[in-house]
């Protein structure tokens, strides 16, 4: 695609690859131990600049297009995934809606430094009883003389153990809720009345954490409103479009790790191969391998396609729903498939495609699980 | 053709689950998985009340039935808990073999202990190496005066945890293929299976460490170093070890299609109260249209492996040894539980990845059960040679 993928790109993506291939992909396997990603990996994660991938030059980042976006994504999920998550909330759903929908004020304050990773960004909107079901949430902001008041709890919430940076969304208007009554705000770690709890035991991401975050009479500074206080109750829009933009960068995030179990694969069957596996014995998993090339190949085709065209203006809801359902059960066939290959070998975690397995199972449920996803679809089909 | 289970099979499987009703405890379980601990408490308790040697006969301390009655047990185990039920289910793994082909002193001194559920007994057969010709088989047993001498190692050995730490289960001894002729070329004529007790001197073992799923069951890879052990601990005749594994795997594959069932069934009841008690866009889950079929689609798919996982089972019962039904059962059984256990993840949404929920655990052994003993390409060529 010349013209949109410089040679520049060319050169950052080759540096990402490099940095995937060399420094973590190394450590993948311990991370699933220790599930915690070194710091210094996360120093290297700052210099490369990839937690501002998405966000302007004006305010630091690398300003990245989507199409440049979702091919950075796709090479580093080529390893454990907990890396990708680690940058994911400060390029995604913690900051975009400063970006959108924020002051000036508050784009120059906040921007730079997640762009920078000093500051991680997290988002706090899913809640015990509103899950897909996002505009029941009940968290509640009060303003009172210089502050709101927040009280309520979110859970599930990514990267919020690191956080510094958590875009909320609470309700300030009880009888419009999600029409004109949810409110984004920026509130920040150290706020009085926030408590992050401890990180969830899940299946998969487990060097990613997720968490309870409660606010107990937290009090956030009036200004906080992103987009200031001409915003209030546009909260649950800024939220809709934060998390249209999400579906690319999901279906990016199983783009790549479908790539890598397929490499995985391949590997292993010419490793079978070499090791005398007789013919008659080869051909099922040879179409195995082809079914998987396949679908990656039409996977990629609609991610790039569907990026170009968000890049040049198109609304692209329905495409990106389309893209994420499409990606992420994609790599959850082609994982299933990749353990059969490996056999029992491919239950063992030092074979990677055992964490592969267990972590693109998540894609199809955050940010909108594939059911949301063929809802908005089927609504704009129907759309008269 | 009766499609109903009789009295007694009922009386079973109740009494199965009134079983994991009563010992199942949540909070139990949830420190056993956490923690990463072999189920010995409830293990005991099952071989108390005769879970653990449902089809032994009766004069070797078990409950006299057939396979028939295990499999409906242990697919109410893997009900009751998926990664729990499995390591009830497979205490006994590999002493079929003893009950078909082993001596009369090698049935009495085993087979009651592992119907107490007092050992636990394992299958060592898997070598280390890819295996696709007679000289790829490394692990050996050489007659030395009145004992056997082995050497070797054995890879993925189910129950082959030597002591009872860090994983526990109190294994009592192994089943080992070993080649016995190198003068032949085939499987088929060389190998034998010689019982190895865990105790002997140069038997060690290793856990295999992290793993997708079934994370309570001892998995481990098994070093045999110049053990010696006596010439009666041969099981059967000589060089009928292949034919022996061959025919313990037709019977364990049924096994693990139940528990295949089991884990679908389990998953299943855990999402469906879930969706009954979960609101969303102001209704019921339940009361969604795409939700019901869904829940249609997998009870059906779960009533078909169901279905023909028993008429394996009772094919076991019949002693036809019938390759072809047992790798059907297994293909349909686990792929079943793949694609229902994944449904009912989804179906939980966020919460059907939290380990706090169950289904999560359940989604990962369904898949272990499918690579264990051959995965479905492997079924496939089963069932291919039978009719090719």
């Amino acid at each position: 695609m010349p013209g949109i993928l410089t040679e520049n790109f060319e050169t950052f993506r080759l540096e990402i690859r490099h940095f995937v291939e060399e420094e973590l992909d190394p450590i993948s396997v311990q991370l699933e131990q220790n599930a915690e990603i070194p710091e210094k990996i996360v120093d290297r994660m700052r210099e490369l600049g990839l937690f501002g991938l998405s966000i302007p030059k004006t305010y630091g980042g690398l300003g990245l297009s989507t199409l440049q976006e979702v091919i950075i994504y796709e090479e580093i999920t080529r390893t454990n995934a907990c890396h990708r998550s680690r940058i994911g909330t400060s390029n995604g759903i913690g900051s975009m809606g400063i970006l959108y929908d924020g002051t000036e004020q508050q784009r120059q304050t906040y921007l730079p430094q997640i762009a920078k990773g000093d500051w991680t960004a997290a988002f706090a909107l899913t809640e015990p009883d509103a899950g897909s079901d996002a505009a029941n949430i009940s968290a509640s902001a009060v303003l009172k003389d210089d502050y709101w008041v927040l009280n309520g709890t979110k859970q599930f919430i990514t990267n919020a153990d690191t956080a510094r940076v958590f875009t909320t969304l609470a309700v300030t208007d009880e009888t419009k809720k999600a029409r004109g009554g949810v409110t984004a705000f920026i509130v920040e770690q150290g706020m009085p009345g926030l408590v992050v709890g401890t990180a969830d035991l899940k299946m998969g991401l487990k060097g990613s954490h997720t968490h309870e975050v409660i606010f107990k009479d937290c009090q956030v500074p009036r200004e906080n409103v992103i987009g200031g206080m001409k915003k209030v109750g546009q909260g649950f829009k800024t939220a809709m479009r934060v998390l249209d933009k999400g579906r690319l960068s999901m279906g990016a995030c199983a783009l790549g790790a479908s790539q890598k179990v397929m490499e995985l694969c391949i590997k292993k069957v010419q490793q079978k191969i070499a090791e005398g596996l007789p013919k008659n014995r080869t051909q099922a998993i040879q179409f195995d391998l082809a079914d998987m090339a396949i679908e990656i190949y039409g996977a990629r085709q609609m991610l790039y396609h569907t990026a170009s065209l968000k890049d040049s203006g198109k609304n692209v809801t329905s495409e990106a729903s389309m893209v994420k359902v499409f990606c992420t059960e994609t790599a959850s066939r082609i994982a299933e498939r990749a353990i059969d290959i490996f056999g029992m070998d491919g239950g063992l975690t030092e074979n990677q495609v055992e964490t592969f397995f267990r972590d693109v199972r998540l894609y199809r449920i955050y940010e909108g699980t594939s059911e949301i996803q063929r809802i908005i679809i089927a609504k704009n089909l129907l759309k008269k | 053709m009766n499609f109903e289970l009789n009295k007694e099979q009922q009386q079973i499987k109740k009494a199965a689950k009134d079983f994991v009703k009563g010992e199942f405890k949540q909070e139990v379980i949830h420190d056993l998985v956490k923690n990463r601990t072999y189920p010995s408490k409830i293990l005991k308790k099952a071989g108390k009340l005769g879970f653990s040697g449902v089809h032994f006969p009766e004069e070797y301390g078990g409950e006299g039935l057939s396979p028939f009655e295990q499999m409906l047990v242990a697919e109410e185990l893997t009900i009751g808990h998926s990664t729990v039920g499995v390591c009830l289910a497979l205490s006994g793994y590999g002493t079929d073999i003893l009950l078909s082909h082993g001596s009369e002193r090698q049935k009495q001194t085993w087979i009651p202990r592992v119907a107490k559920a007092d050992v636990i007994s394992s299958c060592a057969f898997t070598e280390p190496g890819p295996v696709e010709n007679f000289e790829d088989y490394h692990t050996t047993a050489v007659k030395d005066g009145d004992s056997w001498v082995i050497n070797g190692g054995k890879r993925f050995v189910v129950n082959g945890e030597k002591n009872d730490k860090p994983h526990g289960g109190k294994t009592g001894f192994y089943i080992v293929l070993c080649k016995t002729d190198f003068g032949t070329t085939t499987p088929e004529k060389g190998l034998s299976t010689i019982l190895v007790e865990a105790d002997r001197q140069g038997v060690s073992s290793v856990n295999v460490g992290n793993i997708l799923g079934t994370r309570l069951l001892p998995l481990t890879n098994v070093d045999f170093n110049t053990v010696r052990v006596p010439l009666e601990n041969l099981i059967g005749k000589e060089h009928e070890g292949h034919s022996q594994v061959m025919e313990f795997f037709n019977h364990s594959r049924v096994l693990i299609a139940s528990m295949a069932v089991g884990m679908a069934q389990g998953a299943f009841d855990r999402a469906l109260s879930h969706v009954r008690q979960r609101e969303q866009f102001g209704q019921k889950l339940i009361e969604f249209q795409v939700i019901r079929h869904k829940l249609s689609e997998m009870i059906t798919l779960i009533e078909t492996a169901r279905l023909i996982t028993r008429r394996a089972a009772l094919v076991c019962d019949q002693g036809r040894g019938d390759a072809k039904s047992c790798s059907m059962a297994k293909f349909v059984a686990t792929q079943t539980a793949i694609r229902v256990t994944d449904h009912a993840l989804q179906l939980l949404g966020g919460y059907g990845y939290m380990d706090e929920y169950d289904v999560e655990g359940y989604y990962r052994d369904a898949k272990m059960l499918e690579i264990l003993e051959g995965n479905n390409h492997l079924q496939k060529d089963i069932i291919a040679d039978t009719i090719a």
